[in-house]
């Protein structure tokens, strides 16, 4: 039903903007809705994010078409599309708009903010019309933050950062096993056989896995071991720890499973559910062995959600008001930001790169974080090559080669033989001596006077190898061949103006 | 007369009387209920396999169904 974009989510919108003009095809505004429903309805074990993500950026790239919006409006739009999306579908405005800067790396200039959180509260104002004021996660809040705890907070943000990064690992570890198999049946069958037998011994890991979360959050963490096969030994005791700590683990397997074997779905509500669990996890050993006192676990729990929210999507600041404001407990706030930063900082020193990213820099398609980088990406060798500057055949004398200078307006002149192989190139200075010397004009040829450019392009070079090139020579007009026939010559003040030209283009900036 | 007519008369009539700044503004409202109707409907999709599975569980008391519901669901999805 989604023929061939589909388990790509945040990539493929983020190659979009940078690689299609920001134009999204028109059966992305229904398809994902459809396909992920059925994946997670039936158990697969991802989060509903990601398809509602690319729901809401198709919904706004298709307006902007539909409305004439050109390509930087477009993309605004379908920055509100996502900001919207994100907060009706956990009823959290200033996470969905966080969630654009961070996640998408959608560089907006503060002019542009107010369409972004326009959208994103008109989205929230939809869904609470409709189903309600809900909160998705709700607990009781006893205590504020006391700074005698801060130590544990620490200890809290390096585990997340930790957990984050044993989450992006295996995902990495999967996604290549799973491009590896050769038919779409093989991943297919591996992939959801072994997701079923994993959610029929922990049916916890069922679905979204919200449920499991909120038993969590209300304290009662043997309703999750009920279910469970394994629930005549865990029952009650000291093995429910390890029980836990397995769920950590096993999530992101299943996670990670369900998108292998090509159901549709994100990775933003599988690293809520193992923040929880790792947080549940983390204040039990504590607790256990008695190396704190009495805590208060929903607070580790909800802490750690935001951690590893952080981590696995290299986003602090969604994780900090994505948990403040699903909970509406803003008295979090300080150990929030805590715990998110250092496991940001953590799984930052050891993974450079989000996910999405990752993904596209393993197919070459990453278009860079600053202006730069990207406009560079953007330009294309073979539309800067200049074909038309007149070429020399290594044979002819310098009283013909004086002609074609004088009716020149260059003064570089590539020589090229007559099978269109390049040989070398005569500048205006390799000749300016001799040009006044008639007497010279036939005993001397050009195959005499050229010499060989600093460097040559080839015409399957990337931009940046140009750009390279271009830097190490210092040279403003490199020759361009094609194995060894020559092509064209391409200049730095072409380059120049093309670059310009495109960082106009580039910038999200709006005058509001 | 034909839709794409009506978007023609529409947007030279927008040019006219609302500036884009405005008419962007308006859009992304329209685009930010839009994704809330959207959301909504994801939601309600989801829970309506969710319940008829439970059903069905319920119905035969056989557990070992939820070795089979995700295989359905992906397959599906594929």
């Amino acid at each position: 039903m989604n023929h061939g974009h589909l388990g790509k989510g945040i990539s493929s919108i983020m190659h979009a903007i940078s690689h299609k003009s920001s134009i999204l095809p028109r059966d992305m505004t229904y398809s994902h809705l459809v396909t992920s429903g059925l994946t997670v309805g039936f158990g697969g074990s991802v989060g509903l994010e990601s398809p509602i993500v690319v729901t809401g950026s198709a919904i706004g790239s298709n307006l902007g078409m539909l409305f004439r919006f050109n390509y930087r409006e477009r993309t605004l739009l379908i920055g509100c599309g996502v900001a919207a999306a994100i907060s009706s579908l956990f009823n959290a405005p200033i996470a969905g708009f966080v969630f654009t800067l961070e996640i998408l790396l959608l560089e907006l200039a503060v002019s542009s903010f107010i369409p972004v959180l326009l959208a994103s509260v008109a989205g929230a104002i939809t869904t609470r019309a409709l189903s309600g004021t809900e909160i998705i996660f709700t607990a009781e809040m006893t205590d504020s933050f006391e700074v005698a705890q801060l130590y544990l907070f620490m200890l809290l943000g390096a585990f997340t950062g930790i957990v984050s990064l044993v989450f992006i690992r295996i995902s990495n570890r999967s996604r290549k096993i799973f491009a590896n198999m050769k038919t779409t049946w093989h991943p297919f069958i591996a992939g959801s056989l072994m997701l079923g037998i994993l959610i029929f011994l922990f049916p916890a890991l069922y679905g979204e896995g919200f449920t499991t979360i909120r038993a969590l959050l209300s304290g009662n963490a043997d309703f999750i071991v009920e279910q469970s096969f394994f629930s005549k030994w865990v029952d009650g005791n000291a093995l429910l720890i390890p029980y836990i700590l397995l769920l950590v683990v096993l999530k992101i397997v299943a996670a990670n499973l369900t998108q292998g074997a090509g159901g549709n779905g994100g990775m933003f509500a599988p690293s809520l559910f193992v923040g929880a669990t790792a947080g549940y996890f983390f204040a039990q050993v504590l607790q256990f062995t008695g190396l704190s006192g009495d805590l208060h676990m929903a607070t580790f729990t909800l802490v750690a959600m935001a951690g590893v929210l952080c981590g696995a999507n290299h986003a602090p600041l969604t994780g900090v008001f994505f948990i403040a404001e699903i909970t509406s407990g803003y008295e979090l706030m300080i150990p929030l930001v805590i715990v998110s930063t250092l496991s940001y900082i953590t799984v930052k020193y050891f993974e450079p790169h989000p996910m999405p990213v990752r993904q596209l820099m393993e197919k070459g398609l990453f278009a860079g974080y600053d202006s730069d980088t990207r406009v560079i990406q953007k330009l294309d060798v073979r539309k800067l090559i200049e074909s038309e500057i007149r070429t020399i055949a290594p044979e002819i004398s310098l009283g013909e080669l004086v002609e074609v200078v004088a009716n020149s307006s260059r003064n570089l002149f590539p020589v090229v033989d007559q099978s269109g192989v390049f040989q070398g190139i005569i500048t205006l200075d390799d000749i300016r001596t001799l040009m006044f010397k008639p007497e010279r004009y036939n005993d001397t040829f050009a195959i005499q006077l050229m010499h060989a450019p600093p460097t040559v392009l080839q015409i399957q070079d990337g931009m940046d190898t140009a750009m390279k090139k271009f830097d190490e020579t210092g040279a403003w007009n490199l020759p361009v061949l094609d194995g060894q026939q020559y092509v064209g010559i391409i200049s730095k003040s072409r380059i120049f103006g093309m670059y310009r030209q495109l960082l106009a283009s580039d910038t999200n900036r709006l005058d509001m | 007369m034909n839709p794409a007519k009506w978007l023609q008369r529409f947007l030279i009539w927008r040019s006219r009387h609302v500036s884009k700044r405005n008419f962007l503004l308006l859009i992304s409202v329209l685009i930010g209920i839009a994704a809330g109707l959207a959301s909504t409907l994801l939601k309600w999709w989801v829970h309506f396999w969710e319940e008829l599975l439970i059903g069905i569980n319920e119905d035969f008391s056989f557990e070992y169904l939820y070795l089979l519901f995700p295989v359905i669901g992906i397959a599906l999805t594929i």
